[in-house]
């Protein structure tokens, strides 16, 4: 496995994309030793012993990726799912329009006028449905009469998925102002959600307009064996292939400057959120906000003053591409990397539910526990793994840190295995998966995830010093080990990367580890970088108030697992 | 009320049972048994207007009033209470969202008593919130009544609330449906709203006899999504099997403070659900006294367990 990199040369004085594709492959030949390219730039087809590449897979967020706007009759219903739709095909939606959104008519079609986005998603109303609400939401991108983002006299794409009575409305509306795309409705009946249709030509029209309005795509295009897609979409492509395959849950999590987005798989549903305002150098100063000066302290045992650290967050926000060079600003910037997991988990969460608004089906041992529709899927006990990807993570300094923040932030529970993507290799092999999902599959395990080890957390009540759980693994060592985990403790039993172990954990009464309260469960984990940590600290975890005790507190359980090497 | 009436609290108090009962009943005033003195040997001539037999009512409006001063004070100053959520209001909004996707009208119905049913009124204050949200999404409303009173009063409301979400349009005179005042008269013209007009929500609000479980499967088979609340315990089963969300009981008349968050409604539900711990103290405090007493036969625990029971 060989990594090459190079700027990209999508902007002046080069504008041509596929220059910068040139030095990353030339700097891939150099490690590889293996001719990839021709003299005239080219890469060699079909692929010898020698030289020469079998296939060849591209995506792409260049220019801040993909850029939509959504449009749906009621938020929580077809404006959700076409969100969900968008955001699956790897767009950031810059905003979603509806009838509800509580703004006025002039407010939207300002809105609309001042996005300029990529592409424009309209969806409202069941088959058989609504027209006028959908013919409303015509008329105000007619109003608007937005353009595109790239590219100069195109007219801008918009993908109509909502009720087919109403196609010739808005035909007969948007006539000759947008390049209308009819495709199956989003939501048929409001029962069932059909995004696959939408997704699909999300991307032909993110190659066929978007791509092709940026400097050297058309060339780049004829170069690949698949479609290039949006990096994003591509990464929920690979989190939706991996989950398939081994029929597990997965959460996966990119954190990045501006954004972090984050996947997940439940219940075989792939979901993906993208929070805007949260990350770790342009957004840092937006996290401080969104969590609040004390839920960022919490997690730092520095004694610094309340200003010197808002100092330094603010430092961050003027140098983003700076990296801490002091253990205190490490600290600080894990500090802020956990809650901003944290909260995007609490979005997605949020987002990644059930339908709204279908009828439900009760009997009269209902009566006092009414649970309504729109249930989040997010079950962390159900979460079989975690993959962190992003700076912060995939480049802690030490893989415990990495871990240890993820465990933090998103307070597994149950028996969860945790890992990071290695090199963000993850969209191509997202891609590569519709070409060759076997060879895309031995790649991510074997190569591009860094497997950190398991992560072992009970829910129930949490009485520090009391018993939670006792445990016995077999496979970590000549004997079984046992392990007795008590509250407010966490523990680490090294299992080193490739191994597997099966633990037989017995739950104290009351505690969970997903077999059911005091049920025991027996169960395969395999090895890490980190091994086997055992979470004893309470969900949520459990902090003493006075400073000096959560100092103690918080350099135990770094010291524990192993994310602070003293000397 | 007389000394010599009915009632054994009054006759015992009126034939000088003693310093005892009294110094009892001070010690439940917190007041010390020195107080009342010897001349206590009787009770004053003046306390004889007192309805004894309305004691429980009168300590329960008192507790009821203190409560409710000091928590209305205490919102008012800024503490939040927490009400806790109900399914069924919440879900209205989802009721009229699913209406607004389907292209299709939101069916209400206030009860089928008049308006001097308090149940009726309860439903009316949920209409209002309902017609505002329909207006909000423009959705149109039907409300069908059984009581012309009803019927007028209902206009209004959906009237003001129209106005107030920005859409006066939105409220059609042809919607609001008076429709018999024979009950299964009203009944069967309900099912046929539901089945020509096929509402995608139906939402039951106020008082129901029998013809709730022919309301709700109806509106079941019709693949409305339906929100019932009411306080007649013998139709709860039925709208809860049916329904997909019920306000249950006290729930049904919570609605209001829910929906307004007015600290005077908010403040009368909290110091309501103090009144019932207090009651169950009562309960409690009855509990240990008889069984103290089954141990311990003493003629204090005995004078205490039968004046709670006569004031309780």
């Amino acid at each position: 496995m060989a990594r090459g990199e190079a700027p990209t040369t999508v902007e002046a004085p080069f504008d041509d994309v596929t220059v910068g594709v040139a030095n990353a492959v030339r700097e891939l030949e150099e490690v590889t030793g293996r001719r990839l390219l021709d003299e005239a730039g080219k890469l060699i087809r079909p692929a010898t012993d020698q030289e020469g590449v079998d296939v060849y897979v591209s995506t792409s967020s260049a220019g801040g990726g993909l850029q939509m706007l959504v449009m749906g009759v009621v938020r929580s219903m077809t404006a959700e799912s076409a969100q969900r739709a968008a955001l699956g095909a790897g767009a950031i939606v810059m905003d979603t329009i509806c009838s509800n959104d509580r703004r006025l008519p002039y407010q939207q079609i300002q809105r609309i006028r001042q996005l300029r986005p990529d592409m424009i998603l309209l969806a409202g109303g069941i088959d058989g449905g609504t027209v006028s609400h959908v013919a409303k939401l015509a008329e105000l991108v007619r109003a608007a009469r937005p353009t595109a983002r790239l590219g100069m006299g195109y007219r801008l794409p918009l993908v109509y998925a909502g009720n087919r009575l109403a196609v010739p409305v808005v035909r007969e509306i948007l006539n000759g102002l947008v390049d209308i795309h009819e495709v199956e409705n989003v939501r048929p009946v409001l029962e069932i959600e059909n995004l696959g249709p939408a997704r699909d030509a999300i991307h032909e029209l993110f190659m066929e307009h978007v791509m092709a309005q940026a400097p050297g795509y058309d060339k780049l295009k004829t170069m690949t064996d698949a479609p290039i897609m949006p990096t994003p979409g591509a990464v929920g492509k690979l989190v939706e292939i991996v989950a398939r395959e081994r029929g597990i849950s997965v959460l996966g999590v990119d954190i990045g400057g501006a954004t972090t987005d984050v996947f997940s798989v439940f219940r075989g549903k792939f979901n993906r959120t993208v929070s805007a305002n949260l990350g770790m150098s342009y957004s840092v100063g937006n996290v401080l906000t969104s969590a609040g000066y004390s839920n960022v302290a919490r997690w730092g045992w520095v004694d610094l003053p309340e200003q010197e650290i808002r100092n330094r967050v603010k430092n961050k926000i003027i140098r983003p591409t700076t990296i801490p060079q002091l253990l205190e600003d490490l600290v600080i910037e894990q500090a802020l990397a956990r809650e901003a997991l944290r909260l995007s988990l609490q979005q997605h969460k949020e987002f990644a539910t059930t339908l709204k608004g279908v009828q439900m089906r009760r009997t009269v041992a209902d009566a006092f526990a009414q649970t309504s529709s729109g249930q989040t899927l997010v079950n962390m006990m159900e979460l079989d793994l975690i993959i962190g990807s992003g700076g912060v993570l995939s480049h802690a300094p030490l893989r415990e840190q990495a871990a240890l923040m993820m465990i933090d932030a998103f307070e597994p529970l149950g028996v969860t295995q945790l890992a990071v993507d290695s090199i963000f290799m993850m969209p191509h092999l997202g891609v590569l998966g519709e070409l060759a999902p076997e060879a895309a599959m031995e790649v991510f395990w074997r190569d591009c995830l860094v497997p950190l080890g398991a992560v072992v957390a009970p829910a129930g009540r949490m009485k520090p010093g009391r018993v939670l759980l006792e445990a016995r693994i077999e496979g970590a060592g000549e004997a079984p080990q046992h392990v007795v985990l008590r509250g407010g403790e966490l523990l680490r039993v090294e299992l080193p990367e490739g191994a597997e172990a099966k633990l037989v954990i017995e739950p104290a009464r009351g505690m969970d580890v997903g077999a059911g309260r005091g049920r025991r469960l027996e169960r395969r984990v395999w090895g890490g970088k980190v091994g086997i940590v055992f979470d004893g600290r309470g969900r949520p975890i459990q902090f003493a108030s006075d400073f000096k005790q959560r100092r103690e507190q918080l350099l135990a359980w770094a010291r524990a697992i192993g994310a602070l090497r003293e000397g | 009320m007389s000394g010599q009436g009915g009632n054994p609290f009054a006759r015992r108090m009126t034939r000088n049972t003693g310093v005892r009962t009294l110094a009892v009943l001070a010690a439940m005033c917190a007041l010390p048994a020195h107080v009342l003195g010897a001349s206590a040997r009787v009770l004053p001539k003046e306390w004889h207007h007192i309805d004894v037999e309305k004691l429980p009512v009168f300590i329960a409006l008192v507790l009821f009033g203190g409560f409710y001063l000091y928590l209305y004070r205490q919102m008012k100053a800024g503490r939040s209470m927490r009400l806790r959520r109900l399914p069924g209001i919440d879900a209205v909004e989802e009721a009229i969202a699913r209406a607004t996707e389907m292209g299709r009208p939101v069916l209400f119905i206030p009860g089928i008593n008049d308006i001097d049913d308090i149940q009726t009124l309860a439903g009316l204050n949920i209409l209002s919130h309902v017609a505002y949200i329909a207006a909000e999404y423009d959705t149109p409303l039907i409300v069908a009544c059984r009581r012309s009173v009803v019927l007028t009063i209902s206009e209004e409301v959906v009237k003001a609330a129209s106005l107030a979400a920005g859409r006066p349009e939105n409220y059609i005179p042809n919607n609001m449906r008076y429709l018999s005042d024979d009950q299964f008269a009203f009944t069967a013209g309900v099912n046929g709203i539901m089945l020509r007009e096929r509402p995608a929500s139906c939402i039951y609000q106020g008082c129901f006899y029998s013809e709730s479980l022919i309301l709700a499967e109806t509106g079941y088979v019709s693949g409305a999504i339906q929100v019932a609340g009411t306080a007649n315990v013998a139709q709860l089963p039925f709208f809860v099997a049916a329904c997909d969300f019920t306000l249950i009981g006290e729930e049904f008349f919570a609605a209001s403070a829910y929906l307004s968050r007015d600290p005077t409604v908010v403040a009368s539900i909290e110091a309501a659900d103090w009144l019932k711990m207090a009651y169950l103290l009562v309960i409690f405090l009855g509990v240990a006294l008889a069984t103290a007493l089954a141990l311990f036969p003493q003629a204090e625990i005995a004078t205490l367990l039968e004046l709670l029971k006569e004031i309780f």
